[in-house]
């Protein structure tokens, strides 16, 4: 069983672990530096869903539970199917993206295989622990991670213009809250969290740390498009594949502390390591529920597998980023609609 | 499980104990690089840390240990080809991720410098602090310099360009050029550096020449512009080259140039760059001289504190700023006539006014004679608009030309040393 602490860091670090890599350059294309107030309005929206979702839900089973208890064995495999390819198309895309970041941030001397090899090979490792066992690593590293956040943001004061995050409305009204609704998909791991329901002790559990995790891993990213905006002034800020990494890059205490990135990249590692173990165990498990196996173990290799062929897919790491951006676009519909669709037919058929 | 974990274990104690990739004593560190223009193609000056010279073991034999630096110059048609050609030439790696300054010569900087902008930008070896340096002779700047307390290259150039006591430069960094070349919401002035001409380099090669650390006199210094009356009275507005009287290292950054987007267009003397760090507010201190009014020979010497950023009121309309710069002081020095027949307000009114119009004079070069947005209007206007559409709009039309300016200045002395006023 997850306790309550592990289950919001766990969706924290879900939700905030994209905005340390290429998510907020998607959205600063669209709505300029007025992007924090797109993140702003996603996270209200986001959060009006999962009262909705709440409201409705009443089950203490997850989404394909629920699927097998109303409709048979049937349905279980082909919802289980439907959620298997939400939570990997929002995941797969990490698999190519940190390893090509940290080749060209870190190890630029490493061949990029090596470093897929790795960060594959140590996902599987992770994965292989369970769910109960990242779940501890998550509450006890993302506070440690919150600390580290917090500095840094202290230590960019220096560089931030206020005057940079104006025009206010950046791009105007429709790119902020009609045209960046893909925004949403950053909250699209609350599918994750509905996966996690066997392992939350009860449904007010489910509630409050659902809740929990979505107002932190909002208010974190609107800190971030806020900083960034503040900054790297309009249009220059759009230009940088990785925003966070650029903002570590320009923190600097006079001449004996600079270079904070080294910790950054120490942070964003493990951070992404345990989300993706994490999700990998998930995936495998949904696989395994949806089929009725007896074990997830066995899978997790194979999913692995498939999963970094596909993301070798797009030539190179531009069309990736492109390619995160067409799949953010609709990834946030499945995402967030399955669970209220199942909430309803839980409780029309009692379940 | 018990497998994996056990080779896992191995795994992570046979990778993960040491250096992958390269060892540092196989590295060079560049510190500064130059580049000229040559008729068919550029030269590439690298000058890197000799690491023996500036390990502690020079330092214990006493002194410097001679020359810190060492400078090769390359042919090529980018940085990193340069990069590779000098690898040719030296053993180790050169690395740019020590590298301080661009030095940037004023004919390539006059063509622009987008693709200087691409390089570092892309780089993730070079750090966004590092400074942009425009010079006449960029190879010629690096070969002659030779920092007579540091012993450390990288030392020298942070003291020089990132000093917030120097007020003669501007400190624009290469990612503030960056951000403002791409966003045009301000036009950026960088270092100017130059070399001083000496009485040696008159001499043939056949004559004696001084010897190596001893100083020689500095010809260009007669060349510099005297300023008379008002802010920075009886100083010179010195051009790099032009500062020191006798001097033993002949490399100086003195001024700004001034570009308008990333084309360079003209210079600033010191006393300029240093009355543009004011209007900016990026100086920490800075001792001026005033005319004092009663002895032409003796000026009154302030060190003046700016306490608030500076105001600016815009009126679109009328395409009229009004700045407001609120100062404090503390007196330096004052002729004795002077402080028995002025009193302190009376100081503070003049000295206040003396200083408007040199701000005024100073913004009417920027924008009336090269065309620039030195101040920052474009960016200003920003928080007039409420969407980008609205405010590129506006930007279509946006002539630095077409701005005036009034500076009201608001200067206090609140002490005055010491000793009593009068």
């Amino acid at each position: 069983m997850l306790n309550s602490k592990q289950v919001t860091t766990i969706i924290i670090n879900a939700i905030t672990v994209k905005m340390l890599i290429t998510f907020p350059k998607n959205a600063i294309s669209l709505c300029g530096n007025a992007a924090w107030i797109s993140a702003l309005y996603c996270t209200l929206v986001a959060a009006a869903i999962f009262f909705i979702t709440i409201k409705i839900y009443n089950s203490e089973r997850n989404v394909i539970q629920i699927a097998e208890a109303a409709f048979g064995p049937f349905m279980r495999t082909v919802t289980g199917i439907v959620v298997f390819v939400v939570l990997a198309s929002n995941f797969f895309t990490v698999m190519r993206i940190f390893p090509e970041t940290i080749r060209l941030v870190l190890l630029q001397r490493t061949h990029v295989e090596l470093i897929y090899a790795v960060f594959a090979a140590a996902l599987v490792l992770g994965a292989f622990c369970g769910v109960e066992a990242i779940g501890r690593v998550h509450g006890l590293f993302i506070p440690v991670a919150g600390g580290i956040f917090v500095v840094f943001v202290f230590l960019l004061f220096p560089s931030m213009n206020p005057e940079n995050v104006m025009p206010i409305l950046g791009r105007g009204p429709q790119s902020l809250f009609i045209k960046n609704l893909p925004f949403l998909s950053l909250f699209s791991d609350l599918l994750l969290l509905n996966m996690l329901m066997p392992y939350v002790e009860n449904k007010d559990e489910y509630k409050r740390s659902g809740l929990k995790a979505l107002f932190i891993g909002g208010a974190v990213s609107i800190v971030i498009f806020a900083v960034y905006a503040m900054s790297y002034a309009y249009p220059s800020s759009e230009k940088l594949l990785f925003p966070v990494y650029q903002l570590e890059r320009l923190i600097r205490l006079s001449n004996f502390f600079s270079r904070f990135e080294a910790i950054f990249q120490f942070i964003w590692t493990i951070t992404i390591l345990i989300y993706g173990s994490l999700y990998l165990s998930v995936l495998a498990e949904v696989w395994q529920v949806s089929f009725k196996l007896k074990r997830k173990e066995p899978l997790i290799l194979p999913i692995t597998v498939i999963l970094v062929a596909i993301s070798l897919i797009p030539d190179n790491l531009a069309e990736m980023i492109n390619c995160e951006g067409v799949i953010n676009m609709w990834i946030y519909i499945p995402a967030l609609a399955i669970p209220i669709i199942f909430g309803i037919i839980g409780r029309l058929r009692g379940k | 499980m018990k497998y994996i974990k056990a080779a896992a274990a191995i795994i992570m104690m046979l990778m993960l104990t040491s250096c992958v990739g390269e060892e540092p004593d196989n590295i060079v560190y560049v510190t500064a690089l130059g580049i000229d223009k040559q008729d068919d193609g550029y030269v590439y000056t690298l000058q890197f840390a000799q690491p023996v010279k500036i390990s502690g073991g020079a330092a214990e034999e006493g002194g410097t240990g001679g020359k810190i630096v060492e400078n090769i110059s390359v042919e090529a048609p980018t940085v990193y080809s340069a990069i590779s050609n000098a690898n040719a030439i030296i053993s180790k790696n050169l690395s740019m991720s020590h590298a301080k300054i661009f030095v940037i010569s004023s004919e390539i900087a006059k063509g622009g410098l987008k693709e200087i902008n691409d390089v570092f930008i892309r780089s993730n070896d070079i750090r966004p602090d590092i400074f942009f340096v425009i010079a006449k002779d960029a190879g010629k700047y690096l070969e002659n310099v030779k920092p007579n307390f540091e012993i450390n290259p990288v030392k020298y150039y942070q003291l020089i360009y990132e000093n917030r006591d120097r007020n003669s430069i501007p400190r624009t960094t290469a990612m503030d050029f960056y951000t403002s070349c791409i966003c045009r919401t301000r036009d950026c002035l960088l270092p100017y550096a130059g070399v001083a001409k000496t009485e040696d380099d008159k001499k043939q090669d056949g004559e004696e020449k001084e010897e190596e650390n001893k100083a020689s006199k500095n010809e260009s210094m007669k060349d510099a512009e005297m300023n008379k009356g008002g802010f920075e009275d009886s100083t010179r507005n010195y051009f790099a080259g032009q500062a020191g009287k006798k001097i033993t290292n002949k490399s100086e950054s003195l001024g700004a140039a001034v570009f308008k987007g990333d084309k360079y267009v003209g210079n600033l003397g010191s006393t300029d760059a240093e009355l543009y760090n004011i209007l900016i507010n990026k100086f920490r201190e800075i001792s001026v001289t005033f005319n004092s009014g009663v002895d032409p020979e003796s000026p009154i010497t302030l060190e003046l504190e700016e306490k608030t950023n500076p105001k600016f009121k815009i009126d679109t309309e009328k395409k009229h700023v009004e700045v407001y710069l609120t100062l404090e002081s503390e007196l330096l020095s004052a002729p004795a006539k002077y402080r028995e027949s002025v009193s302190i307000q009376e100081t503070n009114k003049s000295v206040s006014e003396m200083l408007s119009k040199a701000a005024e004079d100073l913004i009417e070069k920027l924008y009336g004679k090269y065309n620039v947005d030195a101040m920052g209007v474009r960016g200003m206007l920003r928080r007039e608009f409420i969407t980008l559409d609205e405010y590129d709009n506006y930007c279509k039309s946006f002539k630095p030309r077409q701005w005036s300016f009034s500076v009201h200045t608001n200067l206090k002395i609140k002490r005055t040393g010491m000793t009593d006023y009068h």
